[in-house]
């Protein structure tokens, strides 16, 4: 076969697989809009990072949403899931997926992916139900952005008012990552321990992406014996970071956070005994839950997945049920449902009483406290 | 139909930044990863002289164009003196420290915590708020940058800079200050790099870092490659392309425990197809 005919039919080969994945692509869609277009049911758009680096917090959602319709599946409802990436852009292009979709009510995880939406939401008339977001970028007086879980400055004030009245200690410092979430942490953490009268004796900010710490850490180090507590915020890399204060030989009490210490990405808790951290009523680990419910979804998310029953995946498992609820009392329009969170008798949910204001913001802010003890294990304060 | 228009502007807006870089590397030859830095000064000029001073958006966006192309004016400087996989180098480490800057200069850029609110563009007390408004805006702005552009390529200017790409050396005996032609187009690509991160700004109305990271800088290349390098015309098809699959890939109902993962593996395909059977992109006429 000469070489003129090898082209030709690699050419060829290449027109029939495009006409090919074009038919398939041309036909998936089609079908797929057809069927959309077919049910008559309130659907609720799921916006969660389902590629990318942040992919994990899009897998426990769908695990929880997976318990959620087993405990108590809404036939009115249908979930639809779009992929945020945990980015602005790919969030946007989502959003405008899940309206060409019919979508009014949009449950959305991670303060890039909810700021982005907002604006456009509340003028499209859109719900958009938030979980766990963090960011204070998202509160805004429209009843149509909610959001269940508690915003930054919150976690942060309240580790503060511990380390000030409960430690009565004076002198912190703050090691965090540039993230969004650390930024605001620092900032909150810092003003509120101020105002209080204690002082900041050192903030330190890695890189977030990186696992090594051991710069930051020293520098820390170098003014040890003017800290009394070190407070550690980390949801990225907190294994490692743990791992490194224990062999830098790091010797003051450390104080963190619930998204540092329930962290998927922190398997092994030994070397992060003694840490004192705020958290939400339901935790993980199903013995110390007092509510019911709570203790059954921890266990049997762990059976079932083999994973930690993380907060997220709680808050999502609540984000449902409150929507499930008011679907069924008010039907799906996002003017009736905001209308009805704002006037809502407290929801008993696994993560704690629901309670949203005026705005759609949960109001119900109960932490406790709680420490890792030598085995990894937690225990309350 | 709005998301159909909302494709549309955001391929209309990566159409400027896939033709500007064009200018650089497919006619120039210059092989610069760091497009998405003069993207990101766009967008955060735009956004910043929006929200904290009350600029309209048409001479926000322009102090942005100036501010990108005196910093790429500095930065082109420096990188004169690299060739050909340094000057890669040189650019991609360039990418990661204005990444670094935005996220770390948080008086300025708000850091990770982005610009939210930021306004639509205003003409003569006319509010392009609609997206169709500002789809119409968009594209007559990616059609002068085309038209512009295309003469660029097809002027005595454009025949030198390609003159450049095949032999510098060459073109330099004949008495071209190959240096300066080389500045003149790093510079006019930055500036309309910030053009579109301006609109872009306008667009998505918030802002964070992470949309002007080196990956950003990739995807830029990414579409300059498959569309073909030095053919304008080439890169508006893989603007199309690389926009669309993925959010045509969204329609097709693959499950939803593997629908991500499908779509990526679908994407990646086609492009390692594409690149295969194409190295040369879609209407390229020159090879890196």
């Amino acid at each position: 076969m000469s070489f003129g005919i090898i082209k030709l039919m690699k050419k060829k080969n290449l027109w029939i697989i495009v006409a090919l994945l074009v038919i398939v692509v041309i036909l998936g869609v089609v079908l797929n809009i057809r069927d959309e277009k077919n049910k008559n049911t309130v659907k609720i758009g799921v916006l969660t990072p389902m590629s990318g680096p942040m992919a994990i917090a899009g897998e426990v959602q769908k695990n929880a949403f997976a318990l959620a319709l087993k405990d108590g599946h809404n036939s009115k409802i249908e979930l639809i899931y779009e992929d945020s990436k945990y980015d602005p852009k790919t969030s946007i292009s989502g959003y405008e997926a899940l309206k060409m979709k019919g979508v009014k009510i949009i449950i959305a995880d991670g303060s890039p992916v909810v700021s982005a939406i907002r604006e456009k939401a509340v003028n499209d008339g859109i719900m958009v139900f938030a979980q766990s977001a963090t960011t204070p970028m998202f509160s805004d007086e429209s009843p149509l952005t909610c959001r269940v879980g508690l915003t930054a400055d919150i976690l942060g004030s309240s580790i503060s008012e511990y380390v000030k009245n409960s430690l009565q200690k004076q002198n912190i410092a703050l090691l965090a990552p540039g993230n969004e979430y650390g930024r605001v942490m620092t900032e909150e953490v810092g003003k509120y321990f101020k105002m209080a009268g204690g002082n900041v004796i050192a903030s330190e900010i890695y890189d977030q992406a990186s696992g090594d710490l051991r710069t930051n850490i020293l520098k820390l180090k170098e003014k040890q014996n003017q800290i009394d507590v070190l407070v550690v915020i980390n949801n990225i890399t907190p294994e490692p970071m743990f791992n490194q204060l224990a062999e830098m030989g790091w010797n003051k009490p450390i104080v963190s956070d619930i998204w540092t210490m329930t962290s998927p990405n922190l398997k092994n808790k030994k070397n992060a005994s003694g840490v004192k951290f705020v958290d939400y009523i339901y935790s993980p680990q199903s013995n110390l839950n007092s509510d019911e419910k709570a203790k059954r979804y921890s266990e049997i998310y762990q059976e079932k997945f083999n994973a930690s029953s993380i907060l997220l995946g709680a808050l999502t498992y609540d984000s449902y049920n409150i929507l499930s609820k008011a679907i069924d009392e008010v039907g799906g329009n996002p003017i009736s449902l905001a209308e009805y969170f704002t006037k809502m008798p407290e929801y008993n949910g696994i993560t704690g009483a629901v309670k949203f204001d005026s705005s759609c913001q949960n109001i119900n802010k109960k932490l406790v406290w709680r420490k890792v003890n030598s085995d990894g294990t937690f225990s309350n304060l | 139909m709005e998301y159909i228009i909302h494709l549309l502007i955001l391929i209309s807006i990566w159409s400027i930044l896939g033709i500007s870089l064009n200018l650089v590397v497919g006619y120039t030859g210059l092989l610069s990863i760091t497009h998405a830095t003069f993207f990101g000064i766009g967008a955060y000029g735009t956004a910043i002289l929006m929200t904290d001073y009350g600029f309209n958006f048409f001479i926000a966006t322009l102090i942005g164009v100036i501010v990108a192309m005196i910093i790429s004016f500095v930065l082109g400087s420096i990188l004169g003196r690299f060739k050909g996989d340094y000057y890669a180098l040189a650019s991609f480490g360039f990418n990661i420290i204005a990444f670094s800057v935005m996220l770390n200069w948080q008086s300025l850029t708000r850091g990770p915590l982005g610009i939210p609110g930021i306004g639509r563009p205003e003409l003569f007390g006319f509010v392009f708020k609609e997206n169709l408004h500002f789809l119409i805006l968009i594209a007559v702005f990616a059609f002068i940058v085309y038209a512009f552009l295309q003469y660029v390529a097809n002027s005595s200017f454009g025949r030198v800079i390609k003159a450049i790409r095949e032999d510098e050396q060459a073109i330099s005996v004949f008495g071209y200050n190959t240096k300066i032609y080389k500045m003149i187009v790093f510079v006019i690509a930055a500036g309309l790099a910030a053009l579109a991160g301006g609109f872009f700004a306008s667009y998505i109305t918030f802002i964070d870092p992470s949309s002007f990271s080196l990956s950003e800088s990739i995807f830029i290349l990414s579409i300059v490659i498959l569309g073909g390098l030095a053919s304008n015309k080439g890169v508006f098809w893989g603007t199309v392309f690389l926009m669309l699959l993925p959010e045509f890939l969204r329609f097709v109902g693959f499950p939803t425990d593997i629908a991500a993962q499908m779509r990526q593996v679908v994407y990646g395909l086609l492009l390692l197809f594409l690149m295969m059977y194409r190295p040369q992109g879609f209407m390229g006429e020159y090879k890196l």
